[in-house]
Parts: C-alpha cells; sequence; structure tokens
C-alpha cells in the first residue's frame, strides 16, 4: 500500500461486526482523520462503509479520500467495483 | 451544467406523472416506472422521484461527492413533504417519510442524458461500528419467553426515528408517552413499597392524577427514593419543565414544535428512562 495511505486492519473492530458486512478487509484513515471507511469484500464487490469525525457534516469534510479509496480498491483487486456506503 | 437527481421510491404514489413545485428549492418531477425481468415480466412498479440543481462545470471530484452527499440530503427533506401531504391527502396511513437509507440509492445524471454524474451515493441505515452487543441473545430469548420489549425502548426507538425524519411534533408527544408508561410504572410500585404500611388511600392520593406529575417526579420521589428529579444535574429540571410545557401546548392548543423542542424532549425522555431504571434496579436489590 503507498506509505501515504493510511489503510491497516483495525484490532479494535469487533469481530461480530466484520461478520456481519462480509470480509473484513482493512480501515482506512484520511490524513487529518476527518475520514474513516471500514472496507468489507461482499461478493464481487469492495464496500467502504464510510464514517466521519464526531461533528463533522460530510458535506463540510476537507480531508480527501475518493482517490484513496479507489486506490486501496484497485491494489486489493476491485478497480471499478468500490461502493462507498455512508453511515 | 445542470444535474438530474433520481430516486426510486418504495411506493407507487397514485399521482399523475409530472412537476411538482415547491414554494423553496426546485420542483420535484414524478414518473411512475416499470422493471422489468428479462422476459418482460414485470417485476416492480414504483414512482421515480426527480430533480435537478446546477454545478459549476470545474468542481473538483472531493467538491463533486460533498455536492451529492449534500443534493440528496436536501432532495429528500422535500420529498418527505411531498409524502408528508400525499399520506394527509391520500389517506395513506401506510406512506411514511424516508430515511437516508430508505430512499437510497440516490443516482446523478447530466442532465437530459443518461450520462451519470459521479456514483451513486447510498446510506447506511446505521454506523458500521455501531451494533449492540448481546442482540442475538436477546431476540432469541425474547422470542422464546414469548414476552414484547419495553415499551420504554419502542416508543424511543419511534421517537428517534420521528426526530431523524422532521417529524417533530411526534418525537415530542413519543417521548411524553415514553416519560408517562416508565415514570408511573416504577413511581407507582416504589409508593406501594416505600408507603405499604400506610393506608390505601394515602398510597392512593400520591399516585392519583390530581397530585400531579411534577409533584411526583420532584418532592413525592424524594421521599419515596431519595432522589427527587429537580435535583438532577445538567438542567434536567428546567429541560423537563419546558418539554412538558410544550407537550401540552401540542396536545391542548394544537402547537407546532422544531427540532430543538425535539432534541430536547429525547434527552429528557432518555434521561428520566435511565433514571427510574437505575432507582428501579436499586430498589429490587435493597
Amino acid at each position: 500500500m503507498d506509505m501515504d495511505i493510511d489503510f491497516r486492519q483495525d484490532p479494535a473492530l469487533p469481530e461480530r461486526i466484520a461478520r456481519f458486512y462480509g470480509d473484513y478487509q482493512g480501515t482506512y484513515r484520511s490524513r487529518r482523520g476527518q475520514v474513516q471507511a471500514d472496507l468489507f469484500r461482499a461478493g464481487r464487490m469492495l464496500v467502504a462503509y464510510i464514517g466521519f469525525a464526531e461533528g463533522l457534516d460530510p458535506e463540510a469534510a476537507t480531508d480527501t479520500y475518493l482517490n484513496e479509496l479507489q486506490s486501496i480498491a484497485k491494489k486489493l483487486g476491485f478497480e471499478n467495483k468500490l461502493r462507498l456506503v455512508y453511515a | 451544467m445542470n444535474v438530474r437527481l433520481t430516486v426510486d421510491l418504495p411506493y407507487l404514489l397514485l399521482l399523475p406523472d409530472g412537476e411538482y413545485p415547491l414554494a423553496d428549492g426546485p420542483s420535484i418531477s414524478l414518473g411512475w416506472t416499470l422493471k422489468l425481468s428479462q422476459d418482460l415480466d414485470i417485476t416492480a412498479s414504483y414512482t421515480q422521484a426527480t430533480t435537478e440543481f446546477a454545478v459549476p462545470d470545474d468542481l473538483a471530484r472531493e467538491a463533486q461527492q460533498a455536492r451529492r452527499l449534500q443534493e440528496a440530503k436536501k432532495f429528500l427533506g422535500r420529498l418527505n413533504q411531498l409524502l408528508r401531504w400525499y399520506r394527509a391527502a391520500s389517506r395513506r396511513a401506510d406512506i411514511v417519510e424516508l430515511t437516508l437509507y430508505r430512499a437510497s440509492p440516490f443516482s446523478f445524471f447530466i442532465a437530459g442524458t443518461d450520462v451519470p454524474w459521479g456514483e451513486e451515493v447510498r446510506f447506511a441505515s446505521r454506523p458500521s461500528r455501531d451494533i449492540p452487543e448481546g442482540v442475538t441473545d436477546a431476540v432469541r430469548r425474547g422470542l422464546v419467553m414469548g414476552v414484547e420489549p419495553d415499551v420504554a425502548d419502542l416508543f424511543l426507538l419511534d421517537a428517534e426515528e420521528a426526530r431523524h425524519t422532521g417529524r417533530f411534533r411526534e418525537t415530542v408527544l413519543f417521548c411524553w408517552s415514553t416519560i408517562d408508561a416508565v415514570f408511573n410504572r416504577e413511581y407507582d410500585k416504589l409508593v406501594d413499597r416505600a408507603l405499604a404500611n400506610e393506608p390505601k388511600e394515602s398510597r392512593k392520593f400520591f399516585k392519583g392524577l390530581d397530585f400531579g406529575l411534577k409533584n411526583k417526579m420532584s418532592a413525592a420521589m424524594y421521599l419515596i427514593a431519595g432522589r427527587s428529579l429537580s435535583r438532577e444535574p445538567d438542567g434536567l429540571w428546567e429541560d423537563l419543565s419546558e418539554s412538558y410545557a410544550k407537550r401540552n401546548s401540542i396536545i391542548h392548543r394544537g402547537d407546532v414544535a422544531n427540532e430543538d423542542d425535539a432534541t430536547r424532549a429525547f434527552r429528557v425522555a432518555s434521561k428520566v428512562v435511565e433514571i427510574m431504571r437505575a432507582i428501579a434496579a436499586q430498589a429490587s436489590q435493597a
């Protein structure tokens, strides 16, 4: 993974949650922590469940995250198969 | 450039296709839509709602996504206004307002074409990490025992849903239904326990309607449980009093409520439930 993309397994994610959403691939965090996404493989798609820092309106986030998520999807073999789901 | 935003409603509204202008913001366009299988069998029949908005041609990618999220929420607010009117005018109680999750996906196209303007926007029913523990056990236990969930939990969930969908007056009433049900149930038990050796008429007086809810919550609670809601921190009593006045104005004068009223009522109801459950747990251990 690119050095400047924070994407790794999050030990804090309970296993019971990983089981609900598919095969847990890892968690992405944006540069200043405004955006966090848990990524799961579900069938042929990679689904990113995106959350924003508490109190931050999604529309107001200034951290970039779309290119980074696309890049992660590509490296995991899901090019053009990324689905974004906002919490 | 103009962008077309479409949502497939989970309903078939019996309204003619066409434009439905609003006092504020762009109009909503409704159209009857069929989904066909490969054999041309009808698999779904529903109403598709559409609107348009203008965006600068040179909007950066992240800004486009932020705009999609923003427009999806704005459009849902207008759609829900339309659904409220349709529900009232058609007397269709089963037509309820939509959450972002139920309205998903929100699809965006360059106006006048079928060319997507970025990806669909989907919303989750709740944050992916926000799954309480013990759900499976609770569901299995409840079903096997043949009991219903606590009315307080159900009312509070109704209130939360109403608040999220902008039905603020209902939120206040759901919250006060919760407070009435939970407080009175536990209060009556506390009175019966604390005043068990007193005459029945005395207990009846303390539990009766004439004694007044706020007297019960304050002085009487202090006497029988050592905990008056009027002495709770963080301004609970002020919030409770204000919310109670709002509840009465809705019931007796048909007053409206805003989001602050709904949020305050929800905060008060959640706190009252928490306090009464704590007192009940203590009392049952004593």
